[in-house]
């Protein structure tokens, strides 16, 4: 991999070029298309397929690739978007997303909201007038850093937001309110602490490049592995990473999260088919604890 | 005044700053100075934790508000009146927890006067609110779209102050720090939350207007309308004296 190729930048005045789903996924390349057809994508930059197997393989190389391109990246996003990353007032916040050249679905890992920390969460919140959207985005991101960095099990997570479900008397995850939030963040910390031994990392750097090495290991997973072989892409060179602005579901009743397809994909027939939750971000935490949405919806 | 734990934490850092000045040979001019330094700083701490206080509130009020725009924006939807009432109440009692434990800090703050009217507007906010839940739960449940109009703009607006309100507090626990940025950003929320107070009016009136113009043999639907604008309108202008008094408050710092 030419270290002149890392990263590749979607959007802005440098992401105009055309990417292909080889070098830096399919999602990316996606997202890549859509710019060029003016479509609004917030934008990203991308750490490419190529340095995937000599990251997980501990290569010098592919891992100074790897932080020069985050540092590059980085500090273009928030050239690009206007906002510094970890910011106390109005910070910048990223998603860390999967992305192969050929479609994966719910084989490869992605962290949401990194960038959050006891700063600039009140960045967050200030930045949007939305206590209930920070809280909830800062306590995703503490459970998302656990269970993909150092995997510790989503049943422990489950288990505190049922138990707050309960004690606040309430049927739906989108009911809790900020200062439930709040102190559900902190218990997600608390677990995550005591499984692992430590938890999110305060530096938004730090977790960035921890983020950015648990994807490109999600690769290596057992189920990744599996899927693999199971559809006959033994071929494929690893996954990309595509290191997002973050924009929000979960900010309100008028936003949401979800999938949209040209073809129902159950029946292939040629229809649109769009699947969301309203007021929610990236996968829901429960499959009791979300308001589906429909087509009409 | 400071509290049990940052007295303690003050006479600590007291001790320490006089035994280490005079070991240090520092005047004793210096050495007060540096004890009224941390005494201020403690002080600023306190507030600090007023405002945190103040947001938690704040979160509740724009939920609930949240809470009744939905309920309003479909008024065809299926409607449950129960479920409506037990959010609210919920809500409402949290917040009077939050506001008993702000007014408590308060007695730690040093002219604590605007901060302690900013509490009382906002509590006064989201009880507009919570009257207004009361009678949105009284509507009878056929299609209230045609008595609706209007109502979910306002409720809207409610939110917008809310958060702007929000984004004011945020902006002001830095500005003690002397950071002239955030004391801006903060009288420009205030600002802003005057503004959804004033087009409120406006929006109430046109609610008002609305509601007179659908006939209607149901008498319930016009008068619990009415009421529910009024609420909504009341409720903005709570949030738009909190908005006063807090901008009183941070114009004071800088003038300090």
């Amino acid at each position: 991999m030419n270290s002149e190729e890392c990263p590749l930048f979607i959007g802005g005045a440098d992401g105009r070029a055309e990417l292909k789903p080889e070098t830096a996924g399919a999602k990316a390349a996606a997202l890549s298309r859509m710019t060029r057809l003016g479509l609004e994508v917030p934008p990203a930059f991308v750490l490419p397929t190529g340095l995937c197997a000599g990251v997980n393989a501990g290569d010098p190389t592919a891992v100074d690739a790897l932080n020069r391109g985050l540092t590059t990246g980085i500090a273009w996003l928030e050239q690009t978007v206007g906002r510094r990353f970890g910011d106390s007032r109005a910070p910048l916040l990223v998603s860390v997303r999967s992305g192969a050249a050929r479609s994966m679905p719910g084989m490869l890992d992605t962290i949401l909201n990194v960038g959050l920390n006891d700063d600039s969460v009140h960045g967050l919140i200030r930045m949007t007038g939305n206590p209930r959207l920070g809280f909830d985005s800062y306590g995703r991101l503490i459970r998302g850093y656990a269970e993909v960095v150092d995997s510790v099990p989503r049943i422990e997570f489950d288990q505190s937001l049922a138990e707050m479900i309960k004690q606040e008397g309430i049927v739906l995850e989108t009911e809790l309110d900020p200062e439930a939030l709040e102190r559900l963040l902190e218990q997600f910390r608390n677990r995550a602490t005591g499984i692992a031994g430590h938890s999110l990392p305060d530096t938004p750097r730090e977790q960035l490049e921890a983020a950015a090495r648990a994807v490109y290991r999600s690769w290596e997973s057992p189920r990744a592995c599996e899927y693999r072989r199971l559809n006959r892409r033994d071929s494929l060179e690893g996954t990309a990473v595509t290191v997002q602005a973050m924009v929000f579901g979960n900010s309100g009743p008028n936003s949401g999260s979800g999938v949209a397809f040209s073809r129902d994909p159950a029946t292939g027939a040629r229809e649109l088919y769009v699947d969301f939750l309203f007021d929610a971000q990236g996968k829901t935490w429960s499959p009791v604890g979300a308001r589906p949405g429909t087509r009409q919806d | 005044m400071l509290g049990v734990a940052d007295t303690k934490k003050f006479l600590r850092n007291l001790l320490r700053l006089t035994s280490e000045g005079l070991r240090l040979g520092r005047s004793v001019r210096l050495i007060r100075d540096e004890v009224q330094a941390e005494l201020a700083r403690l002080f600023n701490n306190a507030e600090a934790a007023v405002l945190s206080v103040l947001v938690r509130h704040l979160g509740l009020t724009r939920m609930l508000a949240t809470v009744i725009a939905e309920a309003l924006a479909d008024g065809s939807a299926p409607y449950d009146p129960p479920t409506l009432a037990r959010q609210a109440k919920h809500l409402e009692e949290k917040a009077d927890r939050l506001t008993i434990e702000a007014r408590e800090l308060c007695t730690r703050v040093h002219r604590a006067s605007h901060l302690r009217q900013t509490i009382d507007a906002s509590e006064d906010a989201i009880d507009a609110l919570d009257e207004g839940v009361f009678l949105l739960s009284l509507m009878p449940r056929e299609d209230r779209s045609p008595h609706i109009v209007g109502l979910t703009e306002l409720a809207d607006l409610v939110i917008d102050g809310t958060g702007q309100l929000v984004t004011a507090t945020e902006a002001a626990v830095r500005s003690p720090q002397n950071h002239h940025a955030d004391a801006q950003d903060s009288l420009r929320a205030i600002d802003a939350v005057i503004a959804a107070e004033r087009r409120a009016d406006v929006v109430e009136r046109n609610a008002f207007r609305s509601l007179m113009g659908v006939p209607t043999s149901d008498a319930r639907f016009v008068v619990l309308g009415l009421e529910v604008a009024r609420s909504l309108e009341t409720a903005t202008d709570h949030l738009a004296h909190a908005a006063l008094a807090l901008r009183d408050r941070v114009l004071e710092q800088l003038s300090e």
